[in-house]
């Protein structure tokens, strides 16, 4: 430990110690690399928004006007409320699957390993060979693979991702397919540290397998189904790369699938309106955010009380 | 409380130093104009060249299963032998993200030539392009209307404004797009032989004919297939305006301020219903593009799942040509079933993709003779025969006689260039892309759906939104 005179005669640089630019300076590489690939891009997008621009050589100031555009376009809204829709699905089946799969997982005498590496290899696919390769899983016919086994159950084929009416849920499904090992693993990593005791005093008592997982494991990892709820909201919100290998930027079937950064790729990148796709891209953001804000409160309030 | 002081400072200081260096504006060209072109044995310089997925390495051609030395090993042979004191460096682009990575090496100059997409006219409308009209005039001895198919020369997008008053592109690639039909299937169900220029009602009351359950397989049938999930075009739509004369308007996608749209006639609407009626006769996979697998096959009905499709419209065919190859050109079985005819649009047109090779406006006056060099051969009658042959590129030449015999798509397909034309139902156009494309393909899943949406209202919609958004290029222009 250092004496006080050892203190008292460090030199000091602009009031900061040695030590302390040091440390700026390792900060340093991170934070230009923040502000050249993240704020400065920002920057420019949301000036951007205020421009008519194809982001390449023509800037044209003209105010609020794409927002104005924006609002009074019904495609837009359509698309944020498509990506609701599915981020609902999304968010109940992505943290309430994982967290049945990985409680399940943690109980099992021999092969947690196994599991936990079967159900993480869809993870590793990308987004676009999955949707290539749920097309032929979900082909609307008995030659599918989902409607031929269903056939053999006496099922009629149900056309997936070909009927708006069941395209959406079918999506979320494909979605389940790809997260649910990153969510199981990470599920698995909090149910480590559920106390033992506790179970142990639950069987003193006489409590049943059901009744545990209710009182004592839920509680016990809700500020972890909180995070990744909330990561899932976020990250279904930004749907857009398994919705434009199936439907295209119309969304087809039925505009069910265009989400609202399929309309901003849409408009800002085939439609060279950099600019209207920089208003729609902020919208979402402030959207995002107010949801964030949202479910912090809620969370917050329930922690309170 | 100084720490937090200085390290804001800091960050606060670079992103306004960011910002105040960000913004557009155009690049101007920094190449003077040429008046005179100087003899092969004279050219010397240096020029980098970029192209995309161009099989420029050694290599084993999955479709065919033919080793390739690599069009940089051709490249080097021919063009180095022409043009010795010339220094070239080639590297090869993935199509992900080509038309971004194209943006950032053409506007920086880091590469002279480029091989692009149909978006090259947006490179030429955001000022990274080089005009190559004083090459062409000083050049008296390259002669690109007998060289190149004649409409993609005197209409294509890809390779000059839209007020056709500058060029900055040669074509080197196009996209080949023709109607192919399966004729067991047509003999199976006694349907007539598509013509060799197929109006749509002769597709569509073939298709019609040729739906249902096949009287030899006992397989469901389905008429017509086509690209409807594109996100940028639907081609047989495009080509549906070619025959019904539904132009858009008049005007240049060059000035959009000024297009006089015209989208709600008669003719557009026949457009749609015809469409229409297309997708009356498509698979159940036919939003999502799948259902095809076996076009263009001849597969045993014991061994496998034969094709179910009658008719493909935009059909390229390049999978059943492959095959003709790798089995050594003496299999004609597939060749012989599946037959090739145009398109429906006059003299059997359809929309024709066009990628080109373009020159970057920062390219250096000493070097502007080896690039205008490099990009004739990179274009030129040796290197498209050479890439037709080793990997199937379809050829921009006039000139077909090298094509084989048997290969008629391949010949419908340079023969529908020398005809092409382009209107402002064109990819080209964004409001095409960002507007009228969506809406013609949700007009299409809704008739799937056993709807029966108002073509009036939806063209109506269209025009008016084609009107605003003309209003808001105008605005921005002033």
């Amino acid at each position: 430990m250092q004496s006080t005179a050892q203190v008292k005669t460090q030199k000091k640089f602009l009031g900061m110690k040695s030590r302390d630019w040091i440390g700026y300076l390792f900060c340093l590489p991170l934070l230009i690399g923040l502000i050249f690939f993240y704020y400065y891009p920002m920057i420019q997008a949301f000036l951007m928004s205020f421009q008519l621009t194809d982001g390449m050589g023509t800037y044209t100031w003209i105010g609020i006007q794409n927002y104005t555009r924006l609002f009074k376009d019904a495609t837009y809204w359509s698309a944020v409320w498509n990506t609701i829709y599915m981020a609902i699905f999304a968010v109940i089946l992505n943290v309430a699957v994982p967290f049945i799969f990985a409680s399940l997982i943690n109980n099992v005498a021999w092969g947690k390993n196994f599991f936990k590496s079967l159900f993480f290899v869809p993870n590793v696919v990308s987004v676009v060979a999955t949707s290539m390769l749920f097309k032929f899983v979900f082909y609307p016919t008995n030659q599918g693979i989902v409607n031929g086994f269903l056939a053999n159950f006496g099922i009629e084929p149900l056309r997936w991702f070909s009927d708006p009416a069941m395209t959406r849920f079918t999506v979320c499904l494909m979605g389940l397919w790809s997260g649910l090992g990153y969510n199981i693993i990470i599920f698995l990593a909090a149910l480590q540290n559920v106390s033992r005791e506790l179970y142990e005093a639950a069987d003193v008592d006489g409590v049943g397998p059901f009744k545990k997982w209710w009182y004592i494991t839920v509680p016990s990892v809700k500020p972890i189904i909180v995070f990744l709820f909330m990561m899932q909201c976020i990250g279904s919100m930004k749907r857009f790369t398994d919705v434009f290998v199936l439907g295209g930027t119309s969304g087809n079937p039925g505009g069910k699938l265009i989400t609202a950064v399929l309309f901003i790729y849409k408009n800002a990148f085939l439609g060279s309106q950099m600019g209207y796709g920089c208003a729609a891209a902020f919208v979402l953001f402030a959207i995002i955010l107010a949801l964030t804000i949202f479910n912090n409160v809620v969370v917050n309030r329930r922690n309170d009380e | 409380m100084k720490k937090k002081v200085l390290a804001l400072l800091l960050a606060a200081m670079m992103s306004l130093s960011l910002v105040a260096c960000g913004g557009g504006g155009n690049s101007s060209s920094s190449a003077a104009p040429v008046s005179t072109i100087q003899s092969d044995s004279e050219i010397s310089g240096e020029v980098s060249i970029q192209l995309i997925e161009y099989s420029t390495e050694p290599q084993l051609l999955t479709a065919t299963q033919r080793e390739i030395e690599g069009y940089r090993a051709f490249f080097e042979r021919e063009f180095g032998a022409k043009y010795p004191n010339v220094k070239w460096t080639m590297e090869e682009i993935p199509w992900d993200n080509s038309q971004q990575k194209g943006q950032v090496s053409l506007s920086t100059g880091e590469v002279d030539l480029a091989n692009t997409g149909a978006y090259a006219s947006q490179y030429w409308y955001g000022g990274i392009l080089r005009q190559i009209d004083d090459l062409l005039a000083a050049d008296t001895s390259f002669k690109p209307e007998e060289l190149y198919a004649e409409g993609l020369w005197n209409n294509s997008f890809s390779i000059q404004s839209y007020e056709k008053d500058a060029r900055f592109g040669l074509p080197v690639v196009m996209g080949t797009m023709y109607t192919v039909y399966d004729s067991q299937i047509f003999e199976d169900f006694g349907a007539k032989p598509l013509p060799e220029k197929p109006t749509p009602e002769d597709i569509i009351e073939a298709a019609k004919t040729c739906t249902g359950i096949n009287p030899r397989t006992g397989q469901q049938n389905y008429g017509l297939h086509f690209l409807a999930n594109r996100s940028t075009d639907v081609f047989a739509f495009v080509a549906l305006t070619y025959y019904t004369g539904a132009t858009g308007g008049e005007g240049s996608i060059g000035k959009p301020g000024e297009i006089k749209w015209d989208l709600n006639n008669d003719k557009m609407k026949k457009a749609f219903e015809y469409i229409g009626e297309y997708v009356k006769y498509t698979n159940p996979g036919f939003l999502q593009n799948t259902g095809t697998e076996n076009f263009g096959k001849v597969i045993d009905l014991e061994e496998g799942v034969e094709n179910n499709i009658a008719i493909v419209l935009d059909s390229a065919n390049s999978g059943m040509w492959a095959r003709y190859l790798r089995d050594g050109q003496t299999d004609t079985s597939e060749l012989d079933r599946f037959k090739c005819v145009y398109n429906v649009g006059p003299n059997g047109i359809g929309w024709v993709a066009v990628d080109p090779i373009v020159m970057s406006a920062k390219v250096k006056d000493e070097n502007i003779q080896a690039a205008w060099a490099a990009m004739k051969f990179l274009t030129g009658e040796e290197t498209q025969v050479y890439q037709y042959q080793t990997v199937m590129n379809a050829p921009t030449l006039k000139d077909t006689s090298f094509i084989e015999e048997n290969n008629d798509g391949m010949k419908i397909a340079m023969d529908i260039a020398n005809n092409c034309q382009y209107t402002l139902i064109d990819e080209a156009n964004p409001f095409f892309v960002s507007d009228i494309v969506p809406q013609v393909q949700s007009y299409m899943s809704a008739v799937i759906e056993g709807q029966n949406p108002d073509i009036d209202s939806i063209l109506a919609d269209l025009q008016s939104k084609a009107e605003s958004w003309s209003a808001t290029q105008a605005q921005a222009s002033k």
